[in-house]
């Protein structure tokens, strides 16, 4: 194909080079991609890289178990690592949930928690609450919730928001009746304030 | 017989607090028990029990009656009043006294089976062989 002019021929040209070597330039592209070098990497990564690597640490651990007498308790965690002593493990954040076959149930959160392996109990503390599914909402500093039987116990002041009134005591005890009910026990200058509203 | 109990008000729209030694909540219906010297206080008075049970109204968010049992102590300022049980209706301020009732007002002591309180207006009303004893010279 030829044309009478310059023009015509160089565009002719170009039409057939440029995109040659668009592609030539493109195959060769992935050769000189650069190394990751691990080392930087660790600046910029979000988790401590480090002390992931020194310590043994199990993140959302999930216990659940059946009690004897027949309640499912779930406890979830941010994250857990067992104690220096090697005896029990400590938890952070934790979530647990107490449901007994007669329907009642428990909410309970708390930001520290241990699993204490003597008595078979984790202990909540650091901002203890407990909403159970009769109305009441509890909040303590530390709370013994045994895996072996349907047993709540707040050794250190309490207060709670019942439907009727706020109480405060000095200890809570939430257990197994004989006649199978949960029985909430307050103990120690129990203090119930109630508004009537007319 | 007509009692007037000048000190025995109590405003029934105060708060009442009901502190004890220990309180059991049954979580399946509800019922509350107070045990272990009880004291009911609402404005200026004080109704001391052994034990105090709690009665709801329609819901569960509102007390209807507060049964006091095992010996009870009405105290205000210049009257006292004991008996063996007591049923406060706090909504209407009601208070029924049942059981050997033992009331003094000042010198004056009176006893019967039965003693009606209105905390609202302060008035009473005791029956059931009503024994009176005035002192002479007394108001």
């Amino acid at each position: 194909m030829h044309y009478d002019n310059r023009h015509s021929m160089l565009v002719a040209w170009a039409k057939v080079a440029l995109p040659l070597s668009a592609l030539a330039l493109l195959s060769v592209l992935f050769l000189f991609s650069g190394k990751a070098d691990p080392e930087m990497a660790q600046l910029y990564a979000k988790v401590d890289v480090a002390e992931l690597a020194r310590e043994q640490r199990m993140t959302a651990p999930e216990y659940s178990g059946m009690t004897e007498d027949g309640a499912a308790l779930t406890v979830t965690a941010a994250a857990a690592r067992p104690d220096t002593d090697g005896a029990g493990a400590s938890a952070a954040d934790l979530k647990a949930k107490l449901e007994t076959p007669g329907g009642f149930t428990a909410d309970l959160a708390a930001k520290a928690g241990r699993i204490d392996p003597g008595s078979g109990a984790i202990v909540l503390s650091d901002q203890v609450t407990v909403q159970t599914s009769s109305g009441y909402r509890l909040a303590t500093t530390k709370l013994e919730v045994a895996t072996d039987r349907t047993a709540l116990t707040a050794p250190e002041p309490v207060r709670a928001e019942g439907p009727f009134g706020t109480i405060t005591a000095d200890q809570m005890r939430l257990g197994t009746s004989e006649s199978g009910a949960q029985d909430l026990v307050f103990n120690g200058h129990v203090r119930l304030l109630y508004q009537p509203q007319e | 017989q007509q009692v007037a109990f000048a000190g025995l008000r109590a405003d029934t729209a105060a708060a009442v607090e009901v502190s004890a030694d220990s309180l059991t909540v049954n979580q399946a219906d509800g019922t509350a028990v107070f045990t272990g010297n009880v004291v009911i206080s609402q404005g200026d008075m004080r109704l001391k029990a052994a034990t105090v049970e709690v009665e709801y109204g329609a819901d569960r968010t509102r007390i209807a009656r507060l049964h006091a049992s095992g010996g009870v102590m009405l105290a205000s300022a210049t009257e006292a009043a004991e008996a063996r049980e007591a049923v406060y209706e706090v909504t209407s301020g009601q208070l029924v006294m049942t059981g050997d009732v033992l009331m003094t007002q000042g010198e004056n002591v009176m006893s019967g089976q039965k003693l009606a309180v209105d905390l609202k207006t302060g008035t009473g009303q005791m029956d059931g062989r009503v024994r009176t004893i005035l002192q002479p010279g007394a108001n």
